[in-house]
Parts: C-alpha cells; structure tokens; sequence
C-alpha cells in the first residue's frame, strides 16, 4: 500500500502548483494581505499532501487539506468555481486513508470548470457532503461538469492505464484494500449529466488506526 | 511571420489567461515595457479573437489551457491571419512547446512569469516584426507626485541606486525611475544601452570620447567622465568596433 501512497503524492499537479504560485505572484502587488494567506494555504497543503508516515488520517485533517487546496483554485479562478462544503461533524474523527479525497476533488474541480463556459452563471459547481449513516460515514464529491461514458468510469476503476483517471482507481483500490470489497467507490455519471463520487467508510474498522500524527 | 508596428507608439499588444490574477500580472508586466504601446487583456480566446477582428495587433501573449477555445486552438485561427500577430504562449505547461513552436510561436514563456524573460520576448517580437516599434520611447519619470515623460534618445547615461535607477538627460537633468538597472539594461540594449560598470549603462550615441589611460578605460558621455570597469572593458570594445561604419 506504501507504493501506492507514494505514487499519489507524486501525483500533486505541477500545473497546480505553478499557476498557484503565478497567482499569488500577482497578489503580492495588488493585494499583499491576501498573496500572503495564500501562501500559507500553500505552505499547508503542501506539507499535508508531502507527509510521509501515515497509511490512514483523520476525515477532519483529509478535508481541511481540501479546504485549503479549494481557497487556492478559487483564488485563480474566482467566481467561476462555486463550492458547497456539508459536512455532518460527527464523522470528522473518522479514520480514512490519507488522501483518499483529495484526487476526487481534483477531479471534480477540473470537470466543473471546463463545462463552466456553458453555465447561465459561468460557474462550475462543487458540492462535497460527508454524512453520518449507522455504522458507515458516507462522503459524496459532486460535480455538474460535462460527465462521462460510465463504461469509461469502469475501466478506469479496473486500473486501465490507458484512462486519464489514474486518481480514481488508485483511491478505490486502497479503500478495499482498507476495507474489503465491500467499500469500493460508486461513481454515478454519464454524459451530460455531470459526476457524482461516493466513498463509503466504516467508522469502525479493525486495524484501522491514525498514526500519521497532525501535520 | 509579419508583425505591425501599429504606430509610432510602440508595440499593440494583446494578453490572453482565464485566471484573472494571471492576466493581470501579465498585463501589469507588458505596461511596464517601455517597447509597448499598448496592452489589452483578454480572460478568453474567444474575447480574444473578437479583439484580433477589430484592431490591428502586433502580437499576442497567451495562456494554453483554457475552457472552451485554448491557447493552441487560438494560434491556429490566427496563424490563417493575413497578416498574423506575433504569438507568445506564456504557460505553466512546457509539455506543449514542441506543439508551440510547430505553430510557429515566436517564444514560449514558462509561468510564474519572469520580467527578464519576457523582456526577452518580447525582444523577439520586435525582431521579428522587423524595424524596432518607434524610433524613440517615452520614459514615464515620477516627481513630487508629477508624471513627466522623457525621451528616451535625450538619456546619456543611466545609474543605479539600489533597486532604482536614475537616467541622466542631455540637459544635465536627472530623473528616478522605479526600475533596476540590470532590467534597463536589458530592455535598452537594442536602442545602444551598453553596461560600462556594474552600476552604470551608457547610451553610445551620447558617448564622444573613449580614454585610455594605462589600461584605464573611461568614457565621455554628455561632457561627464565615467570610468569603465575592467570586467566591461572588452564588452564595450567589441560593441564600439562593430559600430564603426
């Protein structure tokens, strides 16, 4: 599992971090108070998304990473990314593999601006709710971008190298591995119809255990 | 590849990036390029192109990924131009260089944007649009809250103070610009600007006199004496000789 770890962390889009760094380059002339919150939301996420111990987090320190990657995509693109965070507070102690929604919400994120263009609004929107379900916590990442083909989704899922999606079949391979084949992703989409990602967690697993310490 | 000079005002520019800190930060870069006249932003290729319909432009600066039209579908439209503009993408994505250039870009700027790099090119632009954009340059000088322009040709000698610079005028005047002295240089180089020491350019056709003194070298710009260090000695040798007619 280590590998696979490593593997999403080497992940972290360059493309990402560049344009970031772009941005708050010219916050520094026009808005300096703001170039330098956003530097430090840099600083964070990135010392989160590098941490190099820990299989598992807590579901509270994998979304306030999020929250700190989502304030740097909205610095960049302002208005046309909206996002809606609903988050059910009893989960946040939850144990969840590190970084296991982080690629979701790249994901939805890159779906949502490109359809932004066709929006009355101009907007993609972003909705990620984590909810309290019995024995399970239930995290959805949802998009209203353009969708795809769902059989595209399933061979990205298998692991077909050939698909764009490396983020998705790597999260749902560590989540069964974590959790049995019970608790792969759901994805729900098609085309036009925007993308919907459910991760499911038990909030009790045995030999599941936060050791990453906080960041 | 053609490119207009659009007026005797320097360089009509157009800047194209969906995210606005980027394009303002870009903007704000080309504005200060004394070489250009004139810069409009653009947040889509789509508004670009309207933009490219409606004016006459030198060149454009450009993002590639974009939603909808991107930076390379841009250039391919603009490549169907009669009288095309000069293309530079400026993009946090070199994998799309090699496409870049097949387009026949004049340059291709890697982001966070450096000022030097994109004084370089739009260095390239110019070169490539032929004869430089005007003859002379107005150089905005601030004092006591007053913007005056200075020409450009009027400078004999410029100095460094720090991170400023302070331009030395025919009519023993002098001004501070707000500019370090390694960017005018760069900048000034293809109107004559030549590095004498470490702190101090010249403009060579302001320069009447060049003394030799065992080794010594110094130079007579606007009736004033300025020592040339011995790293630049030879620099301004070659640069002298090969204006000789």
């Amino acid at each position: 599992m280590e590998a696979e770890v490593r593997a999403l962390r080497a992940q972290i889009s360059p493309h990402f971090i560049y344009n970031s760094l772009g941005a708050i380059a010219s916050f520094v002339r026009t808005d300096p108070d703001r170039a330098r919150e956003l530097l430090l939301e840099f600083a964070d996420f990135t010392r989160y998304s590098f941490r190099r111990h820990g299989e598992y987090t807590t579901l509270a320190e994998e979304l306030r990473s999020i929250e700190r990657y989502l304030k740097l995509e909205q610095a960049r693109f302002g208005d046309r990314l909206q996002v809606t965070l609903q988050i059910a507070p009893e989960v946040l102690p939850v144990a969840v593999p590190f970084l296991c929604i982080q690629p979701l919400v790249e994901n939805a994120v890159q779906h949502g601006l490109e359809g932004s263009a066709d929006k009355p609004d101009g907007a993609g929107h972003l909705r990620i709710v984590a909810r309290d379900r019995g024995s399970d916590c239930v995290i959805e990442v949802e998009d209203d971008g353009a969708g795809e083909d769902p059989e595209r989704v399933r061979r990205a899922l298998a692991g077909d190298a050939a698909m764009d999606s490396v983020g998705l079949g790597n999260v749902d391979a560590r989540l069964r591995n974590a959790f049995g084949d019970d608790y792969g992703l759901v994805v729900e989409t098609a085309p036009g119809a925007g993308t919907k990602v459910i991760v499911r967690v038990p909030k009790f697993a045995p030999g599941v255990r936060v050791s990453g310490g906080a960041p | 590849m053609t490119s207009r000079p659009a007026s005797g005002k320097g360089l009509s520019v157009v800047a194209i990036d969906d995210e606005r800190p980027a394009l303002d930060e870009l903007t704000f870069l080309l504005e200060r390029d004394p070489r250009i006249g004139a810069v409009q932003g653009c947040n889509s290729a789509t508004e670009a192109l309207r933009v490219l319909q409606e004016n006459e432009v030198d060149a454009v600066f450009l993002d590639i990924q974009m939603p909808g039209l991107t930076g390379l579908d841009l250039a391919q439209v603009l490549s169907r131009f009669r009288t095309p503009p000069a293309i530079v993408f400026v993009t946090a994505h070199d994998e799309h260089a090699v496409a870049a250039f097949e387009l026949q870009a004049v340059d291709y700027v890697i982001k966070p944007v450096r000022e030097e790099r994109l004084a370089e090119a739009v260095r390239r632009v110019v070169e490539v649009g032929g004869a430089p954009p005007s003859a002379d340059v107005q150089i905005p000088v601030e004092r006591g809250g007053v913007t005056r322009f200075v020409n450009r040709s009027d400078i004999t000698h410029v100095e460094a103070q720090g991170d400023y610079a302070r331009l030395h005028t025919t009519d023993s005047g002098s001004h501070l610009v707000r500019t370090p002295l390694s960017t005018l240089a760069e900048q000034w180089a293809d109107a004559g600007f030549v590095r004498i020491h470490r702190s101090v350019l010249v403009a060579l056709p302001h320069v009447s006199e060049v003394r030799s003194d065992s080794g010594r070298v110094s130079v007579v710009v606007g009736g004033k004496e300025l020592p040339v260090s011995r790293r630049h000695t030879r620099e301004l040798r070659s640069v002298l000789t090969r204006k000789q007619p």
